[in-house]
């Protein structure tokens, strides 16, 4: 027992011989019950090739005492033993006490085993570097080949980032010194004033985080923390082993909270602590939401931890603050931009995301045995096949969208249009873009190259989608052939060939969405075979909370709405049939119903603030969309073999070349092949076949009560809702067929030869439906779609010298099926939309009236009920040079006539002439008392013109102005202006600068734009950019990455 | 069988909602009578109101001498009254006339459009356009022979397309209904 007791440290006495001037070092070490390895640790102190090297070890209460182990290992080390657990941190500040005349302090864990020379090379290094904190590369107890860590970096939240891969082999190749945001705690050499002087260790963070700590306070007086590889330490990290990962993340996010408090300062500290408890309350809630409670527990109490320590955290920026060097801003630039913890966290998701789509690409063929592999190449090939003949046409020659497909225009423009807040829709102005504008516009720029072959796959796409869908749902059965037959069963319903030849884009989209729905809800039912698998390698089968499936849900149904809002009432229906199976499953019906109301509530939040315009705009009609204009009365014989339009009078205008008729009998296909095989199935009937009977009745049954005008609301697009009685049976069928294929191996009747003869009977009778719809090339689509002879009009205007050319707009009067822009009802009920010249995609997803549309619709009321003879008048104040009325889609389709009473109200107007100069397919007005969208006004009182009665007095059409919108530039617009006369601008006066010749704008009639007079010249008019359109983006944006987020999460999964 | 009994049973009412379907088919009246549209004058907040006057002379003196007879029924405000002639060379000119409230003022065609060298056609047919108030438009043709009022004969349910003005329905007095 010759160790050394309490005292001070005189390491002046240590210098080994008074001919060298060696700086003495101390190295603290702080034990606490160490293990086997603590003599390792002591002889390999003892060892040190450093001369002037004392060893003082702190036992921060040790149940056994370690005097007796130092006694034989290190006999010439002091030791300082400290009743109780004060923490390392206390501990180790002990030797600012306890050593004197040390220019260095090592600080060491008892768990570290230093190479000899390690002392020495640190020593060598901090001399030659003017360094403060030094520290060694730290290798693997096991096997110092494999490295530790080599210094830590760190975010400004105080989240530690590894500069190397656990594990990596040591081939030297980091063995360069430099400089680094933080020496790990195991080692630490210090500058003994440095410590004093940033006042030590932290005493509030007993142990994890305290390295970091020091390290940033020693950048902040502008020290040098530099690692120092060619020194090299064994390291055991046995504090992993002595607490829990619970223990452990509790006390790191407290610890680094604390650090970011302390040790960030000026007015940057107003940001990074509330975004360093946001980081923390986010992992909390992602936590929550992934069902592990107790790890919400463990980082949220960080917070109330920091906040009744808030005054000792102050106190220690206060103490930095006095001695700082470096502003924050320059701290920061040594530390990771950024959150780490949220790029690793997306790293995380990428390779997770990786690896899901490996599971998709190798599941179908990994698990099945040849045969089926074999035959549902086979099915897949044949509809392929069909799909690209049915289209042949659209993908490879010219090609006009029509019907709800939507026009594709500028695409940089409709990604201005989605960020600035301005709608061209109706009169222009201020209203909320939707987020489809967003995808379209930066989906269709990566198709630089070739924008058409984007628009084509707008139509096309889906088709491939609604397949892979369709034959996902029998993926549970595990057989490839099945899920070719579904596949093939859905595209090729007569359905999707009412879909195609009407031009309803939304209601493809939401025929392609359909499957991935009823998954969804299935899955979230937690029925077999599409309940939760645990250890599912499978992502289909990942183990979810129920919250987080509930938001799935609603995230797919957000995704589908964004381009067809009736998605939304399709979804909360679907949810609701399947609840009528689920009465006796609890979990089932409570699933379905959190299903229905996240069907309503995530899009709406998720698709903010453009829902904010839908939700203030309601209009039952405009959610559940329009019905085809093709649509045809429906029999319940219709319903059941899927013919929502008449296909005879296809087959007649198109000359398809085989009989329409293969279409209903393809059509029939489905529930003949659902009856049967749920017949012939051996097993009871599961609930996944109940739900898919009940999807297929309760709609089919919805659909028929509508057709016979039971029914006081519209339901969605019939096809829609046929495709959802088609996903109904495809369930039903993937069961039966599922407990067959089971089955057929054991199986010794005739069932076992009859079954695949029949199928093989009705695929073809599908295909051969396939062909009929394969045969004209294009759907059975019009070449001429009327949305170009729209646009038209003005593009064959004449326009003599005399005459400016001008810009006006189009009044779109009819059934919203034929109209092909997005109409909205006045409040009498009359259809209508206002659009430009460019009737594109621009005009779609339009949920109200934008600028003066509401002015426009009352006076379509009034004339509509008599209460005016001069509509023309009124309705120039918006810009409406054309009143174009619709009664078909296309030339020889079915024909919606408009209300002969809002006919005659036309006729009786007294300024809008029927229009015969350009062609048959439209009933067209012109507007002979409109100037376009800029007049200039003959007498100074126009301007004051409040009424609509004085704006009857107002002459527009006798002095037009050449005006003109700027191509993809959303709300900037240029007006020639004549001298001395104030200009009546068609715009909503409402946030616009007014810039070149004139200068300032009032209030006109119903809020539009008067220029005041001025010089003659060109007016630039700009609509600004809305902070507040900004704000609720990026809270968008903020909204839709949680909601990835959440969607993400699996049960249990840790991160 | 009892597994299959919910299949069979499903399967048996989609039969029986087939064969209601088409029993309701059969019953469904194809006739189906949709209200027309009625032509009846506006009420008190109609902005403004326009009438179609078919047809008489223009010519002074002429044997149909076509006049509109204007009413401002209303006690307070004075209305104003746009007056075309329709010729078979098109619109032709045009009259405003300010008429007091409670009061009755007449034109002629002849005194707004009067036939001339270049345009000889006759006939003419006459639009009142109105705006603000309530008014009543009537028309009459006089000769020297005498006059014919034709208040039931004008109409507001018309159109002017390009040259012609076209009246849908000629039968129907204004109150009446109008059919196509």
């Amino acid at each position: 027992m010759s160790t050394q007791q309490p005292g001070t440290i005189n390491t002046a006495t240590h210098t080994n011989s008074a001919d060298v001037d060696i700086p003495a070092v101390v190295a603290v070490v702080v034990a606490k019950d160490p293990g086997v390895w603590f003599e390792d640790m002591l002889y390999s102190l003892a060892e040190q090739d450093y001369e002037n090297l004392s060893v003082l070890v702190v036992d921060a209460g040790s149940e056994n005492p370690v005097a007796e182990r130092i006694a034989v290992a290190l006999p010439e080390a002091y030791i300082h033993r400290i009743a109780g657990d004060p923490g390392w941190s206390v501990a180790a500040n002990q030797a600012l006490e306890l050593v004197s005349g040390s220019p260095f302090l090592m600080f060491c864990h008892d768990d570290v085993v230093l190479e000899r020379s390690c002392v020495s090379t640190m020593m060598a290094e901090l001399y030659k570097s003017n360094a403060a904190v030094v520290g060694p590369k730290m290798v693997e107890w096991d096997d110092p080949r494999r490295i530790l860590q080599v210094g830590v970096s760190s975010d400004r939240f105080g989240v530690v980032v590894e500069q190397v891969d656990r594990g990596e082999f040591d081939q030297q190749q980091y063995d360069s010194p430099r400089d680094i945001f933080c020496v790990p705690g195991g080692v630490q050499l210090v500058r003994a004033d440095l410590l004093s002087a940033i006042g030590g260790f932290d005493e509030g963070i007993s142990f994890i985080g305290e390295d970091l700590d020091l390290c940033w306070r020693a950048h902040a007086v502008g020290a040098r923390v530099r690692i120092v590889p060619k020194a090299k330490a064994k390291h055991i990290e046995s504090a992993d082993q002595k607490v829990t990962s619970g223990f452990r993340r509790r006390l790191q996010t407290r610890h680094r909270l604390r650090s970011v408090i302390a040790n960030t300062s000026g007015l940057s500290r107003f940001s990074t602590i509330p975004m360093a408890v946001v980081l923390i309350v986010l992992e909390g809630l992602y936590a929550l939401f992934n069902g592990r409670r107790k790890h919400a527990r463990e980082v949220l109490s960080a917070i109330p931890w920091n906040i009744a320590r808030w005054g000792s955290a102050r106190q220690r920026s206060k103490q930095l603050k006095r001695i700082r060097k470096l502003s924050d801003a320059e701290v920061r630039r040594k530390q990771l931009g950024g959150s780490a913890q949220l790029s690793q966290f997306w790293r995380e998701k990428f390779e997770a995301g990786q690896s899901r789509v490996d599971s998709v690409l190798t599941s179908a063929s990994s698990r099945t045995d040849s045969a089926s592999a074999f035959h549902s190449l086979i099915v897949f090939g044949v509809v392929m096949v069909i799909l690209i003949l049915a289209s042949r046409s659209i993908l490879t020659s010219s090609y006009n969208v029509f019907g709800q497909i939507p026009a594709m225009g500028n695409s940089l423009g409709l990604i201005r249009e989605w960020l600035g807040g301005w709608r061209s829709a109706g009169t222009g102005g201020e209203a909320n873009a939707p987020l489809a504008y967003l995808f379209l516009g930066t989906l269709r720029s990566f198709f630089f190259f070739a924008p058409g072959l984007f628009d084509r796959l707008l139509l096309f796409g889906p088709l491939l989608i609604g397949y892979w869908g369709s034959s996902r749902i029998a993926r549970p059965y595990g057989s490839p052939r099945i899920g070719s037959i579904v596949g093939a069963l859905y595209v090729l319903n007569p359905v999707v060939f009412s879909i195609m030849r009407a031009g309803r884009w939304d209601s493809l989209i939401i025929w392609c969405s359909l499957p991935f729905m009823l998954t969804s809800l299935l899955k979230l039912m937690n029925v077999e075979p599409f309940a939760e698998r645990q250890d599912a390698e499978d992502n289909f089968f990942a183990p979810r909370t129920l919250p987080v499936r509930i938001v799935r849900f609603g995230f797919l149904v957000t995704a589908v709405a964004t381009f067809a809002p009736s998605a939304v009432v399709v979804a909360v229906f679907m949810a609701l049939a399947l609840m009528a199976v689920s009465v006796s499953n609890v979990r089932a019906f409570r699933g379905l119903f959190g299903a229905a109301v996240s069907a309503v509530i995530v899009p709406a939040v998720l698709l903010l603030p453009w829902s904010f315009d839908v939700i203030s705009n309601f209009s039952w009609s405009w959610l559940t969309g329009s019905k085809s204009s093709e649509a045809a009365e429906l029999s319940a014989l219709d319903i059941l073999v899927f013919r929502s339009t008449d296909f005879a009078a296809a087959g007649d205008v198109f000359a398809l070349n085989v009989s329409t008729q293969t279409l209903a009998v393809a059509g029939a296909v489905l529930p003949v092949f659902a009856f049967a095989s749920a017949l012939l199935s051996k097993a009871k009937p599961s609930h996944a076949m109940f739900s898919g009977f009940a999807l297929f009745v309760l709609t089919s049954l919805g659909l028929w009560i509508e057709s016979q005008d039971l029914l006081p609301y519209d339901l969605p697009a019939t096809e829609s809702l046929m495709a959802m009685s088609a996903v109904g049976l495809l369930l039903v069928i993937a069961s039966a067929a599922g407990d067959f294929e089971l089955s057929f191996g054991r199986s010794v009747s005739r069932t076992r030869y009859i079954v695949p003869a029949i199928t093989a009977v009705g695929l073809l009778l599908v295909f051969s439906g396939g062909v009929t719809m394969a045969s004209s090339g294009r759907w059975a689509m019009p070449e001429t779609p009327r949305r170009s002879t729209a646009e038209a009009l003005f593009a064959s205007r004449i326009v003599d010298e005399s005459e400016v050319e001008t810009t006006g707009r189009i009044l779109w009067l009819g059934e919203p099926s034929v109209i092909p822009v997005d109409t909205y009802p006045t409040p009498g009920g009359i259809e209508f939309a206002i659009s430009n010249a460019q009737v594109d995609v621009r005009n779609k997803w339009v949920p109200g009236p934008v600028g003066g549309g509401s002015g426009v619709a009352r006076h379509l009321d009034l004339a509509y009920e008599g209460g005016t003879s001069s509509l023309g008048s009124l309705i120039a104040s918006y810009g409406i040079d054309y009143v174009v009325v619709s009664e078909q889609i296309a030339r020889n389709y079915k024909t919606n006539p408009v209300d002969r009473r809002l006919e005659a109200a036309l006729e009786r107007q007294l300024d809008l002439q029927l229009d015969k100069s350009g062609n048959d397919d439209f009933t067209i007005y012109r507007n002979i008392a409109s100037g376009g969208v800029a007049s200039a006004l003959a007498n100074f009182t126009d301007a004051e013109s409040t009424t609509a009665l004085d704006q009857l007095e107002v002459d527009l059409a006798s002095n037009p102005v050449a005006s003109r919108e700027v191509s993809g530039r959303p709300g900037r617009w240029q007006i020639e202006v004549p001298e001395d006369q104030a200009v009546y601008v068609a715009l909503s006066e409402n946030n616009f600068s007014v810039g070149g010749v004139r200068s300032e704008a009032s209030v006109g009639f119903d809020g539009m734009m008067v220029l005041e007079p001025g010089p003659e010249g060109t007016v630039e008019l700009d609509y600004g950019f809305s902070f507040l359109r900004t704000l609720s983006l990026l809270a968008q944006f903020l909204l839709i990455s949680t909601a990835i987020v959440v969607a993400q999460t699996r049960k249990g999964a840790e991160r | 069988m009892r597994k299959l009994f919910p299949v069979v049973m499903l399967a048996a009412l989609v039969g029986a909602w087939l064969y209601v379907d088409t029993a309701l088919e059969a019953n469904e009246d194809l006739t189906v009578i949709q209200p027309l549209p009625n032509a009846a004058m506006s009420g008190p907040s109609a902005l403004d109101q326009a009438w179609f006057c078919p047809t008489g002379s223009r010519s002074v003196g002429g044997v149909a001498d076509h006049t509109v007879k204007i009413s401002n029924l209303s006690a307070e405000t004075a209305s104003t009254a746009a007056v075309t002639v329709l010729t078979e060379a098109g619109r032709g000119s045009s009259s405003d006339l300010e008429v007091p409230p409670g009061e009755t003022i007449s034109i002629k065609a002849s005194d707004i459009d009067p036939v001339t060298d270049e345009d000889s056609s006759e006939l003419a047919g006459l639009t009142v356009q109105i705006v603000g108030g309530r008014s009543v438009v009537s028309h009459s043709v006089e000769s020297s022979a005498g006059g014919c009022l034709l208040s039931d004969l004008v109409f507001r349910n018309w159109a002017c397309q390009g040259r012609f003005a076209r009246v849908h329905n000629v039968d129907e007095p204004l109150s009446g209904r109008c059919q196509r």
